[in-house]
């Protein structure tokens, strides 16, 4: 009896403390959100201005979100970066998935010489750093006349795509090699068969490259910044922001309540995409644990 | 048989030209332009000037100061942002806790902002004294004041939890995924053998969880090692150079001063600190075993 209310306590204790830690920190993630989420609303625009009562206004001002879409800064506009923010994190997750997959599957699936000092190669390459890699690669990419998308999505991929495919890999692994041959018997190709079979089994992998290549060419200043610099028009939407809201210099009081709007903006399509593919990416590394196979 | 080697070698040609073009030729750029005089100044006629930038970094550049910074910056930050990520995906994990996928929905959402956007929010928050952290945080929480202008100890505190909050949604989403797929059978078999809690998550949770913090611990090692967003926005690498790592200081060389070829060299030390050490851990967890 006195064992059965020990382990009652001990539940209560144990979900008790679980909750009271997950509410504090589901505080700790929503505030700086909630803080973006109302500047943007405010009229104050600087941070000296900004009040604390201002994160429970009385008043909602849109005076922020006008400017952001109606200012015209040298012939470009926030709505024009958005686009091509999401054009270029999209065209990078597309390739990022096909370049993950195809990896992971010829690791997983393919006999090839030398797989693992190839996998263990590319592996230490990614550990390279942006600063050793961005001087060479911009005088190569000037050189290639890729300062501009196509050169953006070239150079975004790679390190999405390797990490992923290692991930790809170990999906791949988890998937009986008799379900493609079966499904080839039935006469589709080792390409209809990679496509129904193996990808469809490997989404939660997929979902996690999406997301992992879209937030990755999404969030980037760096190199989105010297490549796309000179022309306004093919900046993304962070430089813009950067520079509408004037961060450029914090002595020159930079419109906070703009740039919050503009995050505010930002954010609606990768929350959007993390919603959607919430579910898959839960799943996504499950096969790293248990047994060694 | 061999016809067919050659056959599966094409599948990996995209990723290995991609490697090539993108990772190791600029390295090895690099590596030349660390041995000139490259900078704004010597733009187009640069002359190789040997080891005149590695002696300048070893005489002058502060260099154990850096990498002791870098060593805060990577393990503070790692080692924080792991444990809490482990201690919500094990929190979640419980089977009799109710509306976990609310709870993990509000905690991915750090992950679900763009990420520059955010530690552009935090340095709003943290700026001293009209920001909201010294305005109302912590003023509620009774703690002191964060200045990061004056304060090494506060600069590094500022920076690591921003780290934290940018990255414990991912490690949480890694840790519970992995999680979820040990099967519940071993659990039960260990409850009939009378083990306690903490001896199933020593002797079941850990052991099924080795391949996973490995893996997850030298790609974000490496991640950390090389990030500069938060540094470079938060804090600049000061008061001073106290918050500097070797990527930040590389960064602000190339980009703020034009010296490209001092902030080659610094990158190849970099390089070589995160190659040798990813070697020496990949050797000594055997992680990629499993990945060829």
């Amino acid at each position: 009896m006195a064992q059965v209310k020990k382990h009652k306590i001990f539940k209560i204790l144990r979900l008790g403390i679980s909750y009271i830690v997950l509410i504090i920190m589901a505080i700790a993630s929503i505030f700086p959100l909630y803080y973006a989420f109302m500047t943007s609303f405010s009229n104050a625009p600087n941070l000296v201005s900004l009040a604390v009562s201002d994160l429970l206004p009385k008043h909602l001002y849109f005076t922020a979100y006008k400017e952001l879409f109606t200012e015209n800064l040298y012939g470009g506009t926030f709505l024009l970066w958005l686009r091509n923010s999401l054009i270029l994190a999209s065209a990078t997750a597309i390739l990022s998935v096909i370049l993950a997959l195809i990896t992971g599957y010829a690791l997983s699936r393919l006999d090839i010489p030398a797989k693992k000092s190839l996998a263990m190669f590319i592996y230490i390459v990614t550990f390279f750093p942006y600063t050793a890699t961005a001087v060479p690669l911009y005088l190569l990419f000037a050189k290639l006349h890729l300062l501009n998308y196509i050169g953006l999505v070239l150079a975004y991929t790679p390190g999405t795509s390797i990490f992923a495919a290692f991930i790809a890999k170990l999906a791949i692994d988890s998937i009986p090699s008799s379900y493609e041959e079966i499904a080839m018997i039935d006469g589709l190709s080792r390409f209809q068969a990679f496509l129904r079979i193996v990808m469809r089994l490997a989404m939660p992998v997929v979902a996690l490259t999406i997301i992992l290549g879209f937030s990755g060419a999404y969030l980037d200043f760096a190199l989105a910044y010297s490549f796309l610099l000179p022309s306004v028009k093919a900046w993304t939407a962070t430089i813009g922001l950067y520079y509408m809201a004037g961060l450029l210099n914090q002595a020159s009081a930079p419109a906070y309540n703009l740039f919050a709007a503009g995050a505010v903006i930002m954010g609606v399509p990768l929350m959007g995409l993390f919603v959607a593919s919430q579910r898959l990416m839960t799943r996504a590394y499950s096969n790293l644990a248990g047994v060694k196979q | 048989m061999k016809k067919d080697k050659v056959i599966n070698f094409f599948y990996i040609i995209p990723i290995l030209l991609v490697t090539l073009l993108l990772f190791l030729f600029p390295v090895i750029y690099s590596l030349y332009i660390s041995f000139t005089n490259l900078s704004l100044l010597h733009f187009f006629r640069y002359s190789f000037v040997g080891l005149e930038n590695y002696i300048i970094i070893f005489k002058y550049g502060y260099f154990l100061e850096l990498i002791k910074n870098t060593i805060i910056w990577t393990l503070g930050s790692l080692v924080t942002m792991m444990g809490l990520g482990f201690a919500l995906a094990l929190i979640l994990n419980q089977q009799d806790l109710k509306g976990k996928s609310i709870f993990y929905a509000i905690l991915i959402l750090p992950w679900a902002f763009p990420g520059f956007i955010s530690i552009l929010i935090w340095q709003g928050l943290w700026v001293d004294p009209y920001g909201m952290m010294n305005k109302l945080i912590l003023p509620i929480l009774h703690l002191p004041r964060i200045n990061s202008l004056t304060s090494v100890t506060d600069a590094w505190i500022e920076l690591i939890i921003t780290n934290d909050w940018l990255s414990f949604p991912y490690f949480m989403t890694v840790f519970y995924s992995a999680l979820q797929s040990i099967p519940r059978e071993l659990y039960d078999i260990a409850e009939l053998d009378g083990a306690g809690a903490f001896s199933k998550f020593l002797h079941i949770t850990l052991p099924s969880l080795g391949r996973t913090i490995a893996f997850v611990f030298i790609s974000s090692f490496v991640f950390t090692w090389n990030n500069f967003y938060p540094i470079y926005i938060l804090t600049g690498g000061g008061p001073g150079i106290s918050t500097e790592t070797f990527i930040v200081y590389a960064y602000q060389e190339a980009f703020s001063y034009s010296n490209f070829s001092l902030a080659a060299a610094w990158s190849v030390i970099s390089t070589l600190f995160t190659v040798i050490l990813g070697i020496i851990i990949i050797r000594y967890t055997n992680v990629l075993e499993s990945f060829a």
